[in-house]
């Protein structure tokens, strides 16, 4: 969960994990909230600072202006005389018709009103649905926008290892768990860039990683670098071999737990393999 | 006592805290109820979904400094700061509705908001200013030490609340001193730059299982020592 939060999985583990927890699964829920909190309290060491005075105010500008009704004074009416009971009705009658109109003409502007209303909202709201789908294509590109900028920059890292005048290209085979799967090993000693390119490679499984080894002859292993392999079964690293380091003899891949192996001792199962003449 | 002003949570087996309530594995300063200031920020937005508006500027009164030292931190211009402070404040407004409180307290929501909101900031600065291949080039270097000369006050507004806040930082700034010194760069790279592992260890030259090692521990570490932290109580 912590490499989730901090954008350390391959987007397929992330995706996998993602849709995981959208499925509801309280347990995941829960452990992701704790470890955000976590993640959050990371800034809670700085001291507070205060922004510009003027912010304050204009957030509140920005905010709607909300509906206040104003207290109004009484309409000072002026006095009237007292109608009789025969000038009552008969004022009556001759007001009936102007105010069935004015009611009919009433109720015409309301139903308007509410209808133009109806209208609006309906715009709106699919103007904001649409804003929503568009705002959520826009984070979609820029994701992958993102994740090509990586696939470029390493790529431009690898040409600029393979115009090295010293660069040696190693390819390992596939070994029995993967007999199909392939890699290649570009390495610059004066670089000190050690590359791998693996191809066609099967995920780990869960909780673990693949690590490569530069075994020199009559030497322990040298661990040179770990990744985890996508949805197209690529998969890429960068290490450096320290300077002392003998001539190459094997450099092997190994299935080991996630992260690594422990204090740099294979205990997986070989993957693939190449073996120095 | 440190009065722990961020819920820890572990859900019971039953699934999340719904808001207003309180579920005894929840790690709080008491075993059984939220510590008050975090009860207010629930409140707040609450209203705020409610369309208060008031109950917005509050919760400005009472963040704002927090929000503004951390996009002071990310961000290398003050006035682009001032910027991303508004817009974290002006996006709860308009998405108050979303908040769901079982993800984690307000504060949790805050921080997290104002941290991708930066991250968005910087790399739309990085894109505009052309593509770089080297990450050590377009990453801005952050010294995690206060900047001197910057006037560090507490915003909020409640005079009770400033000891409090005083003892959490204190309590993070201990835990943070309690990592070792690369499992915290590297916390902090992924926090305040937003880099990756693959560019972190790009940077530091280490391969990239070294550096998800460091992370996981520093923030499992960083985990444990908050939670003793909180559960040491009065």
């Amino acid at each position: 969960m912590p490499l989730y939060l901090t954008d350390g999985l391959e987007p397929a583990e992330r995706e996998a994990l993602r849709k995981h927890i959208a499925s509801g699964c309280p347990r995941c829920a829960g452990a992701l909230a704790e470890w955000e909190t976590t993640f959050a309290a990371v800034p809670l060491a700085l001291e507070d600072q205060a922004p510009a005075p003027a912010l304050r105010q204009t957030l509140i500008d920005q905010l709607p202006a909300q509906e206040v009704s104003p207290s109004r004074p009484a309409a000072s009416v002026p006095a009237r005389k007292p109608m009789t009971l025969r000038h009552k009705l008969k004022h009556q009658s001759t007001l009936r018709p102007f105010a069935m109109a004015a009611g009919f003409a009433g109720i015409l502007v309301c139903i308007s009103a509410w209808v133009v209303l109806r209208e609006s909202r309906a715009i709106r709201s699919n103007y904001t649905d649409q804003l929503n789908r568009q705002k959520s294509d826009i984070a979609k590109l820029e994701e992958r926008l993102g994740t090509a900028e990586q696939r470029l920059r390493l790529a431009d890292q690898t040409n600029e290892l393979l115009r090295s005048p010293d660069v040696r290209i190693y390819a390992l085979a596939g070994a029995d768990p993967q007999p199909t799967a392939s890699a290649k090993i570009f390495w610059s000693p004066s670089q000190n860039a050690w590359r791998v390119e693996a191809q066609n490679m099967k995920p780990a499984g869960p909780g673990k990683t693949y690590e490569v080894w530069y075994i020199p002859k009559g030497q322990p292993p040298i661990s040179a670098g770990i990744f985890d392999v996508d949805a197209t079964g690529h998969g890429t690293s960068i290490a450096k071999i320290p300077q002392n380091a003998g001539p190459l003899a094997i450099a092997a891949i190994t299935d080991e737990r996630a992260g690594g192996s422990i204090g740099g001792v294979p205990k997986g199962q070989i993957q693939l393999a190449y073996k120095a003449e | 006592m440190v009065q722990w002003a961020i819920l820890l949570y572990t859900p019971p087996t039953g699934g999340p805290r719904p808001l207003g309530s309180a579920s005894a594995d929840s790690f709080e300063a008491s075993p059984s109820t939220p510590s008050p200031a975090t009860e207010q920020d629930y409140a707040l937005m609450e209203a705020i979904g409610r369309g208060d508006q008031s109950a917005l500027v509050r919760l400005y009164d009472r963040h704002s400094g927090l929000i503004f030292a951390i996009a002071r931190k990310m961000l290398a211009d003050r006035e682009a700061a001032d910027e991303l402070v508004l817009d974290v404040f002006w996006e709860i407004w308009r998405k108050a509705g979303r908040y769901d409180s079982a993800r984690g307290c307000p504060k949790t929501y805050l921080v997290t908001l104002t941290r991708s909101r930066a991250i968005d900031r910087r790399r739309r600065k990085t894109s505009a200013s052309g593509r770089d291949a080297s990450v050590s080039a377009n990453v801005v270097r952050i010294d995690v030490s206060s900047e001197p000369g910057v006037m560090a006050r507490t915003t909020s507004t409640d005079p009770a609340q400033a000891p409090l806040l005083a003892e959490n930082r204190a309590a993070v700034r201990l835990a943070l001193a309690g990592l070792e010194p690369e499992q915290r760069q590297a916390i902090e790279s992924a926090f305040y730059e937003g880099l990756t592992h693959t560019e972190i260890a790009e940077r530091t030259q280490r391969p990239l299982g070294t550096i998800k090692g460091w992370i996981r521990q520093g923030l499992t570490k960083l985990r444990d020592v908050l939670r003793r932290e909180f559960e040491a109580g009065p």
